[in-house]
């Protein structure tokens, strides 16, 4: 099995696991140096973890709902731990977001039955959050032999009672927590253009010697909103903020959320190659 | 309003669309549950819950790529999953656990969403046609042993009595697009709509024995329609009546089969065959 080295030179380049990816490998050996994997998914077919052969693992995570009022179970923190162990992750990347709430029915109030999703919501923005994210954070100490690093949401739409911005708010939960980070630029990106604000202004703000791992995927504009899309190539503007980023950050892996993708395998392989540069370059 | 309550309706929101939709019509079922309404960006959120259903679609991707991709290019994914998690949620029906379970209900809502009268529509719906054509037939693992192993009939003399039936497999389709033309225009780095031809045909999707690989064939009318009532139960001559009124001039209809046997997707049964499959 192979293990991921994070005290290496230089970042490693990852791909995201999705169908193709062996394919992928098969006809590209070397070129990328770990693989992302959702933890749910290898949760839910563990014959993936056959990937461990070939390259080391990074696990994602979705499970955790850090910034929510609804602690995971005990199952699903027995499951990630026990992955993380197998795999001898670097880190978990779990999002700054919530995947789980309390319903809100009368009978879901009575059974005190939670609302659970499949996908990881943008958390309320305020201080209330940032101290919900603390103790959650507080009660998965012990539980997993590696640390967590958290990735920035996306954000859409304004979030009610929010009271700070999506930098802020990261500022306030790496203070309060000292926690290390996962910068996705593409949610960095899209949570800058649906808030009006310079992306490039909002990353001086950004504490990124915090920055562990980065992802780097597309994005789409629909429905006069922009939206996270792995199954479209980073626009140019990515490749800009991710040469800023390494001004200052010192990341030791950068995974190409390209899991879905339906374009053309010579983008993949020019965008893999332009990330390299940038990488070797800083 | 607290993040706690503030989660709370927004993943109800995102787990039951049709609760937006309510929430959109009658704000005080937003206030009852202790919210602002005017804090709440519904229109948003009702297209975010798209996302996470289009999220949840990921797998169907697999046969059905360049529809993802075309309806990404044409910029109407999320308007379309958004719609989509609404009807299910209000349906109360859940998703598929099977992709190809899960691919055949998303067809179905598309057919009854699109507007064909719009060409980028007809454009999603001649692709999304072409991609499933190919991925059912592919999944094929047997075939009506009769049919495979029927003879090819090239010089074979036949009669208006005959029962013409397919052999193997079929998948027909009218398009406004020529699918290729349209597929090799999703494989390029630039994508542009006007580019691409209006180009109206008849097109078959065929594949022989579990043996064979898909042919793709190019019909006119004629053939298309006969292909689609060939179904080894009917006579030539009345296949004909029901495409043309008429059972004169049995011999020039005849001559019009005879490229379908040469090329082996049709066959026929003698006419005292009582179950020609």
């Amino acid at each position: 099995m192979k293990f991921f080295d994070p005290h290496g030179d230089q970042p490693r380049i990852g791909l995201a696991y999705g169908p193709g990816l062996i394919e992928f490998l098969d006809a590209n050996p070397g070129l990328i140096e770990y693989v992302e994997m959702p933890l749910e998914q290898l949760r839910h077919s563990p014959e993936l973890g056959a990937i461990q052969d070939r390259l080391p693992l990074v696990l994602h995570c979705a499970s955790l709902s850090v910034a929510g009022f609804i602690t995971p179970s005990q199952q699903t923190l027995e499951a990630v731990a026990r992955e993380a162990s197998r795999t001898k992750t670097p880190w978990i990347g779990e999002h700054l977001a919530f995947v789980s709430a309390d319903g809100i029915s009368e009978e879901a109030e009575r059974d005190n039955a939670p609302t659970n999703l499949t996908y990881t919501l943008c958390p309320q923005l305020s201080e209330e959050t940032v101290q919900r994210v603390a103790e959650n954070l507080a009660a998965f100490t012990g539980h997993f032999d590696v640390p967590i690093i958290l990735e920035n949401s996306p954000q859409y739409f304004p979030i009610p009672g929010s009271t700070m911005g999506m930098v802020d708010f990261i500022r306030r939960v790496v203070e309060v927590c000292n926690i290390n980070l996962l910068l996705d630029l593409s949610h960095f990106l899209i949570t800058a253009l649906n808030t009006k604000t310079d992306a490039a202004a909002e990353l001086e703000k950004m504490p990124l010697e915090r920055v562990v791992e980065i992802h780097v995927s597309g994005l789409t504009s629909q429905a006069g909103v922009v939206w996270d899309d792995h199954a479209a190539p980073a626009p140019p503007e990515m490749f800009d903020l991710l040469k800023r980023v390494l001004k200052r950050a010192r990341p030791r892996a950068l995974t190409m959320e390209y899991n879905w993708t339906a374009f053309p395998e010579t983008l993949l392989l020019s965008h893999l190659s332009e990330t390299r540069e940038i990488l070797s370059a800083r | 309003m607290n993040a706690r309550k503030v989660h709370a309706i927004l993943a109800a929101g995102v787990q039951a669309p049709d609760l937006i939709e309510e929430w959109h019509r009658s704000p005080d079922t937003l206030r009852a549950l202790g919210a602002d309404p005017s804090a709440f960006n519904l229109a948003a959120l009702r297209n975010f819950a798209g996302l996470t259903v289009k999220v949840r679609h990921n797998p169907v991707r697999q046969d059905l790529p360049l529809t993802f991709r075309l309806m990404s290019l044409l910029g109407i994914e999320i308007e379309i999953f958004s719609s989509y998690a609404t009807a299910r949620s209000a349906s109360g029906k859940p998703f598929a656990t099977w992709a190809a379970q899960r691919a055949a209900e998303f067809v179905a809502f598309l057919e009854g969403w699109l507007d064909f009268e719009q060409p980028t529509h007809r454009a999603v719906w001649d692709i999304v046609r072409h991609e499933q054509a190919l991925s059912s037939l592919l999944k094929i693992d047997k075939l009506n042993p009769s049919e495979e192993n029927a003879e090819n009939q090239p010089g074979v003399c036949i009669s208006e009595n005959d029962r013409p039936f397919v052999r193997g497999a079929v998948r027909l389709f009218e398009m406004a697009f020529h699918p290729r033309a349209l597929a090799a225009l999703l494989l390029r780095q630039n994508f542009d709509f006007n580019a691409l031809d209006v180009a109206p045909g008849y097109y078959c999707y065929w594949r022989k024995s579990v043996a064979d690989p898909i042919q793709f064939l190019e019909l006119d009318a004629l053939a298309f329609h006969f292909l689609s009532l060939a179904d080894g139960t009917q006579r030539i001559k009345d296949v004909q009546f029901l495409l043309t009124g008429s059972r004169q001039d049995t011999f020039t209809f005849l001559e019009c089969l005879k490229p379908l046997i040469g090329l082996g997707v049709l066959a026929v049964s003698p006419y005292k065959a009582m179950n020609p499959r």
